[in-house]
């Protein structure tokens, strides 16, 4: 085995079905009103042996950080009690995932593949070859990961089994985003794409200029995106048709996230946005004394940004008020993460933090 | 491990550090002393000394304000704060202890990753300031966000970015392409020079180095998005070469990325030969070897020229005829101690009126002079300098031959056009404000100055024009307008026409202009003399005004041509009015807060960490060894501090007894350097040509050195200490109170290639002594001489010759030891000693092979700069009786690797100067040739 197991731990309680679980951003399958609101207090911190790869992932009562190391941290989310620690020989690329029954895990090296392990048991169920860096998506049996050179494949969750492939004929430095029955991706040459989840074909296909390096994000009637300099652009989902375009002129976060029809994506500029989702318009700006590389995150009031200046922040959707922030002990790039009644961040100084409200 | 320990000793022991206090080396002189402070910004610790505190305040600004810009670039924050240490002349950058390297003219600026500081002169202009601040904190960027990226996936060894990458991108995001990049991609593309990714190496740190990475990191955006770069850094860690990380970010190989880029070059510039030529195709080319710069005619003398050259290694006035004789040597330039430059690059010379004298400015004793040279007799007629003046450039005689204008920095870095009254020395400015006033000709009449100068709205954005100078009025007139450089004007001899050099048509190419006083006002005329496709430089007319002679850049260098002009044909002109200029164009801090918010500290001597390293290993005569050594300085690195901490741990020591530990304060913060320190050490020790002896020594030390100019210093230095003394070598233990002192001369003005001295000389003349200071006995006196003396026999080869000799006298004699690469080849290294030596070298050093590819299974290794040698060596080392001279003679190669890594093979023979031994030895070694 590649990744060969260095310390097994058992996981509990891991037994939610998820319609999404990636890096943190919209995903359809949670109820955004599950979020904390502020002020918030800190339930726990603990020490992880790397920077993160990726945000915390909230899964049943497990809080797991994966870490440049490459390590799995295990932890209890209510407690911060530390269930276990699980070490790969090669290096992560890309942050892990949980879809379904699987935690799954980009790897590189001479035999880099995509991994799939079971959540419960951490025992390998199947390999797929290739690099995959981005985020991937799930839906139902279907798992669709994409390659940096370009190359979709739908892969059956069960045992890897190729389902279709695809070409987009660009290299592509975002993950997928899914909708009803499609697959949306975006390039580096500046193409977003919308391919059949049954079989790939492509639907539509829209030239938006810069390399994309926001990951889209599906919101029924309309998909939204980030170019390279900072160009944040909404289409219609079902054509690609463009609805509107506002530039930022800065790299984004390769996150987005949405709420009460407020768009909100973070800039190198240090800066937080909220756009009006439906115009484009720029309702609110929140600055930060860092360069913003972490995605931000919504609940159904309050947007949670973490910035490198060492702080996290939450702030009114509607107005971007500043609401209240927490000094983390070092910079932040990694995502944001928002479970049932918590929120996540890790910073670059290998501690994770936990919110919440007692 | 015995050497390591040595090197640990010796940088403890060394009176001082740095080049100057090594038994050669030239001198980094603190002819300036500071009283230095600290502005803090924002990100920024902004080092100034009073004179500059404009300077300062606008370098903090300017910091800030590229800081954000870079921010987004990179995606990144550096988290540290940024110590930027300004000075405002190069002349004082020059004397910085921040690195102990002496700095070329060409450095604008340099970013050290010790402590991550960066240190930049101002050279007149505050647009190009920030231009290479802005480079500098590329460099900053680059080095914080690869570090954090490999910190954040926990890779330990750096893994650093190829030089044409840092220095392209730092071009490519601190300034527009500009014509100086064209002309050296054109003339690289023409002349077939242009340097594939792939073997970049042959060209690490030159200009077309720089030129190429910016226009390759052009491409690269174009060519796969502006984020590249970003995305690259941050794919960082995940290969161990760039080829690597550039193939995974951009699924493209490195060698079909070259290629891409090579053909668009191609497709871009080769049209242009259509429209244009290189200079060698336009004009005459009256200069063929070296480099060759800023003609200069004299009144009078039709058949000649003055210019720069420099096909040695260091740059000479000289006459070149007009009907290819032999040039004449006016002033040899930097080969002479007393000139340590004469800026060739960036001032002209002047002959007098008359055109007897000539009047160049150069560097010497810590600020720029200005000399009048009797071109006949070829001497010094007058040393001019001003105290309120640190740099000189191109000085411009007035007609009646008794006063001069010149470009003058002041000790703040502001830069204006002067006048000089030769007869008392008086001295004015005719301005004197933030604006690049540069490049002053007098006219023929005397009554107006022209010169160049950002002091127009574009200036800010780094564009020269051209602005003439009423003498009687004391106006400032604007006598060019556009966003163009403008530059070198010089004046007709008759004064109908001003001829310049301009980029106003994307490369830089010769113009006229004429003044014409109308119904309207005065207007001036300008017109096109020369299509270059490279460079045009420093024009100047001939007497008669139908000769134009200028510098051309072609194949890599600068040659003088000779075009014939018709300056009174009907050619079409373009018209301007002349205006008078306004008096502030533009302002150092628009749109920033006041300068007032920014705090100033007086400057604190903190010590910070520069090296910790340690180190074990095993002896099989001493057993077991380990050290730990530790360098700490200032931010200035004035003031260092230097620990040592090793055992040796040895059957016949116990613990404390192999106990070594060292401290050494070294201050170089003024022209009197002084070290002290406190040692107690136990192992053995050798003087550089002496025999080893074991030692306990428990002491101090104080040294002091003085260097006089970058060539010359004297230095002496006294150590007491309690001593042990075991010479095996002639079986005799001595113990007791030592004192020990010596002083010396040393003089070195040798120039090198890489494999070692080619042309100067250098020697080093002193005495010491050791006393038992307890009981007055003189232990030893000791004299030594060394004396090298380089003739320089074509361009590239030498007669090289070393006479040295040594003398110990006293009851405890020192020993010297020869034998070996370094002193007498032929004979085991250190093989003969004793308390007398004499050696004499002989070297005749030649260029054998400049690049040899050899093909191997996995690909092909390219060395370069191999070099041969002839030698006849002579010396010994006895007591009491010489006995006979011991020779040998043989042949060598050289092979430069890098720095001190100078592969030396010889084959040598010996003799007794009656016969030859039949053998030959060959002798190894790395180092450079003496």
């Amino acid at each position: 085995m590649r990744g060969g197991l260095v310390l097994l731990v058992l996981f509990f309680g891991c037994g939610e079905k998820v319609f999404y679980l990636g890096e943190q951003g919209f995903h359809a399958g949670r109820d955004l009103a599950a979020g904390p609101e502020p002020p918030l207090q800190l339930l726990w911190e603990r020490n992880i042996d790397a920077p993160p790869s990726g945000g915390v992932l909230f899964a049943g009562s497990l809080a797991l950080q994966l870490t440049t190391s490459p390590s799995l941290h295990a932890f209890d989310r209510h407690s911060g009690a530390r269930l276990g620690k699980q070490g790969y020989d090669e290096m992560a690329c890309g942050p892990g995932v949980l879809a379904g029954e699987l935690f799954l895990l980009g790897e590189l090296g001479d035999g880099a593949g995509l991994r799939a392990l079971d959540r419960r048991t951490l025992k390998e169920r199947w390999r797929h070859p290739g690099t995959y860096c981005q985020p991937l998506a799930a839906r139902g049996d279907t798992l669709v990961v994409v390659g940096e050179q370009g190359v979709i494949q739908a892969l059956h969750i069960v045992d890897g089994r190729p389902l279709w492939r695809a070409e987009l004929g660009d290299r592509v430095r975002i993950g997928l985003a899914l909708g009803e029955d499609w697959v949306f991706a975006g390039t580096i040459a500046g193409d977003l794409v919308a391919l059949a989840l049954a079989d790939g074909a492509e639907h539509w296909r829209r030239a938006l200029g810069e390399g994309l390096r926001s990951r889209p994000l599906f919101a029924g009637e309309f998909l939204y995106t980030a170019t390279a300099a900072g160009r944040i652009v909404a289409v219609r989902s079902d054509s690609g048709q463009v609805v509107w375009e506002q530039s930022l002129g800065a790299l984004p976060t390769e996150g987005l996230a949405l709420g009460a029809g407020v768009l909100v994506v973070g800039c190198v500029d240090r800066q937080l946005y909220g756009l009006d989702a439906e115009t484009g318009a720029v309702r609110w700006r929140f600055a930060t004394e860092g360069v913003v590389r972490s995605s931000p995150q919504v609940t159904a009031q309050t947007v949670y940004g973490a910035s490198s200046d060492g702080h996290l922040y939450a702030l009114e959707l509607e107005s971007g008020h500043l609401l209240w922030k927490y000094r983390l002990d070092g910079p932040v790039l990694a995502p944001v993460a928002v479970g049932d009644g918590v929120v996540g961040v890790a910073s670059e100084k290998r501690t994770l933090y936990v919110f919440g409200r007692r | 491990m015995r050497s390591l320990l040595a090197i640990f000793y010796l940088a403890a022991l060394a009176t001082a550090a740095g080049a100057q206090f090594t038994s050669f080396g030239k001198n980094k002189v603190q002819y300036a002393e500071f009283e230095w402070q600290r502005m803090e910004s924002e990100h920024f610790d902004v080092y100034f000394f009073a004179e500059e505190e404009q300077l300062a305040a606008y370098a903090a600004q300017m910091a800030e304000r590229h800081f954000v810009d870079l921010e987004k670039k990179f995606a990144h924050t550096v988290q540290r704060r940024v110590p930027l240490v300004v000075y405002s002349s190069h002349i004082y950058f020059e004397q910085t202890n921040i690195i102990p390297n002496l700095l070329p003219e060409g450095v604008a600026g340099f970013t050290e990753y010790l402590k991550g500081r960066v240190a930049m002169p101002l050279s007149g202009s505050y647009p190009d300031f920030e231009r290479v601040l802005h480079h500098e904190l590329v460099h900053v960027f680059t080095f914080d966000r690869i570090a954090r990226v490999l910190e954040r996936h926990e890779i330990l060894d750096f893994r650093p970015a190829p030089l044409w990458f840092t220095e392209g991108l730092a071009e490519y995001w601190s300034s527009e392409w500009a014509s100086f990049g064209d002309m050296v991609i054109r003339d690289a593309l023409f002349a077939r020079r242009l340097v594939s990714i792939e073997q970049m190496l042959y060209i690490n740190g030159t200009y077309q180095m720089y030129k190429e990475g910016e226009s390759i990191c052009h491409f690269m955006a174009d060519r796969h998005g502006e984020d590249i770069f970003e995305q690259l850094f941050e794919n960082w860690w995940r290969g161990e070469t760039f080829e690597e990380i550039f193939a995974l970010t951009t699924g493209e190989p490195i060698k079909t990325f070259d290629k891409a880029w090579q053909y668009y070059l191609s497709k871009h510039y080769l049209p242009d030969i259509a429209q244009s030529d290189p200079p060698s195709e336009l004009a005459k080319a009256r200069t063929e070897t070296g480099f060759n710069i800023k003609p200069e005619i004299a009144r009078g003398d039709s058949n000649a020229f003055y210019h720069f050259r420099n096909d040695q290694g260091y740059t000479q006035i000289v006459r070149s005829s007009l009907d290819g004789g032999e040039a004449e040597i006016v002033v040899e330039g930097e080969r002479l101690p007393i000139f340590e430059s004469l800026h060739p690059l960036s001032t002209r010379l002047a002959v007098s009126p008359d055109g007897k004298s000539l009047a160049f400015s150069a560097k010497s004793r810590g600020r720029d002079h200005l000399y009048i040279w009797d071109i006949e007799t070829k001497r010094q007629m007058r040393d001019l300098s001003f105290e309120e003046v640190v740099a000189i450039e191109s000085p411009s005689f007035a007609p009646n031959g008794m006063r001069l204008s010149f470009s003058g920095s002041d000790q703040g870095g502001l830069t204006d056009i002067y006048l000089v009254d030769l007869q008392d020395g008086c001295l004015e400015s005719i301005s004197h404000d933030l604006y690049h006033d540069r490049q002053p000709d007098w006219s023929p009449d005397g009554q107006r100055i022209v010169f160049s100068s950002d002091r127009w709205a574009g200036g800010r954005r780094g564009y020269y024009n051209l602005f003439l100078y009423d003498l009687a009025s004391e106006q400032i007139l604007a006598l060019s307008q556009g966003e163009h450089n403008d530059a070198q004007p010089r004046w007709s001899f008759g004064g109908e026409h001003i001829v310049f050099s301009s980029d106003r048509d994307t490369m830089y190419n010769i113009y006229a202009v004429r003044l014409e006083r109308g119904p309207e006002g005065e207007r001036a005329g300008t017109r096109r003399l020369t299509r270059v496709l490279t460079g045009a430089f420093d024009p100047v007319l001939s007497e008669d005004g139908e000769r134009l002679f200028f510098s051309g850049f072609q194949s890599g260098g600068f040659q003088i041509y000779e075009l014939e002009v018709a300056l009174a044909d009907s050619a079409e002109e373009r018209w301007q009015a002349v205006e008078v200029a306004r008096a502030e164009p533009w302002s150092l801090l628009e749109g920033f807060h006041g300068e007032s918010q920014l705090a100033r500290r007086p400057y604190e001597r903190k010590m910070s960490l520069d090296i910790a390293q340690s180190q074990i290993s095993q002896d099989p005569e001493f057993g077991t060894s380990g050290g730990i050594q530790v360098a700490l300085s200032d931010v200035l690195g004035n003031d260092q501090y230097y620990f040592v901490l090793s055992h040796i741990s040895g059957s016949r020591t116990g613990f404390f007894d192999g106990l070594n530990l060292a401290l050494s304060r070294l201050h170089l913060g003024q022209q009197l350097n002084i070290s002290w320190g406190v040692f107690r050490l136990n192992d053995r020790f050798s003087s550089r040509f002496g025999r080893f002896v074991r030692e306990k020594r428990t002491g101090g030390h104080i040294g002091l050195s003085y260097p006089f100019s970058r060539h010359d210093r004297i230095e002496t230095r006294l150590s007491l200490r309690r001593s042990e003394i075991d010479r095996q070598f002639e079986g005799r233990r001595l113990s007791g109170w030592l004192a020990n002192n010596f002083i010396s001369y040393t003089h070195d003005s040798s120039i090198w290639v890489p494999t070692g001295p080619l042309e100067g000389k250098r020697y080093s003349v002193g005495m010491g002594q050791t006393v038992d200071f307890k009981t007055s006995r003189r232990f030893n006196i000791t004299l030594f001489g060394d004396y090298r003396h380089y003739f320089r026999l074509s361009p590239r080869s030498a007669y090289a010759l070393r006479v040295m000799g040594r003398r110990s006298t006293g009851d405890v004699p020192e020993f010297f030891s020869i034998g070996g690469s370094w002193t007498l080849r032929g004979y085991p290294w250190r093989s003969i000693w004793g308390s007398k030596m004499v050696l004499i070298n002989q070297e005749l050093r030649f260029p054998l092979v400049d690049r040899l590819l050899v093909g191997f299974p996995f690909g092909n290794m390219d060395f370069g700069r191999f070099r041969g040698a002839l030698f006849l060596d002579a010396g010994n080392a006895w007591n009491d009786d010489f006995g006979e001279w011991r020779g040998a003679f043989g042949v060598g190669v050289r092979l430069a690797l890098g720095g001190v890594f100078v592969f030396r093979l010889d084959g040598a023979r010996r003799t007794d100067f009656h016969s030859v031994d039949g053998d030959t030895r060959w002798d190894f070694f790395f180092g450079w040739d003496f």
